[in-house]
């Protein structure tokens, strides 16, 4: 059973980028989040063309980290530090379902640094490097 | 003086191994960069900046657009070093 996204995470609507948990373990998180056609970024980007931002995607991707920290450090909060070699394959549509996979590949001096996929459909389309502090909420 | 085709493909194979974690043992020239190893038009870009900065030569885009497997990323790169120690300097 995997917990609910609020459990874990001090976002909310309509910042909120995780709709489910799929798997959650000590080094890795699968979540997912539908991108609903009625959210409101489409109406400007763009106009009659409307594509996911790619900073949303990394957005959902550091929220999934978020909530991999936490669930490794209960009691503290993630705070994103840095965002390397991002990547963005493929435009993501209204409505389409992108699946966010982050690993943890090591902490260092309190600095998480994990790899993070997004996927539709098994296809990735975006991929980084997230660094993100590991403190207490507030801090 | 010029590079040892050995010392060429260390470095491509490294490069690969590094930017893109491609395991040691899928690594061949017969593997075609798209199909087997998975690499897309952003990688290709990451690749040849990878290449020019460790090798310190300036790629030919066009020419770089011909590379289809790791066997031709080889051939390449020899090309290139060939023609930068063939120039005026």
């Amino acid at each position: 059973m995997t917990p609910a996204p609020t459990e874990l995470l001090p976002h909310r609507p309509p910042f909120l980028f995780v709709d489910r948990v799929l798997a959650l373990d000590a080094d890795s998180v699968r979540t997912a989040r539908t991108f609903r056609p009625e959210e409101d970024f489409f109406r400007g980007h763009f106009p009659g063309n409307p594509i996911v931002p790619g900073v949303l995607l990394v957005e959902a991707m550091a929220q999934a980290m978020a909530l991999l920290a936490t669930h490794r450090h209960p009691g503290q909060q993630v705070y994103l530090t840095g965002i390397d070699r991002a990547r963005f394959r493929q435009p993501v549509l209204p409505g389409q379902e992108v699946e966010l996979s982050v690993r943890v590949e090591g902490v260092r001096l309190g600095v998480f640094r994990a790899k993070a996929e997004a996927q539709v459909a098994g296809v990735r389309v975006a991929d980084a490097v997230l660094s993100g502090l590991v403190a207490d909420v507030g801090s | 003086m010029g590079v040892a085709r050995s010392e060429i493909i260390a470095r491509v194979n490294r490069t690969l191994q590094d930017e893109f974690e491609i395991a040691v043992d899928k690594i061949a020239p017969d593997k075609r960069l798209r199909e087997d190893l998975d690499l897309d038009s952003l990688d290709a870009v990451d690749m040849i900046a990878a290449l020019e900065q460790g090798l310190h030569i300036r790629i030919d885009e066009e020419r770089a657009k011909k590379i289809r497997t790791v066997g031709d990323v080889y051939d390449f790169v020899e090309g290139m070093l060939a023609e930068a120690d063939a120039a005026p300097h």
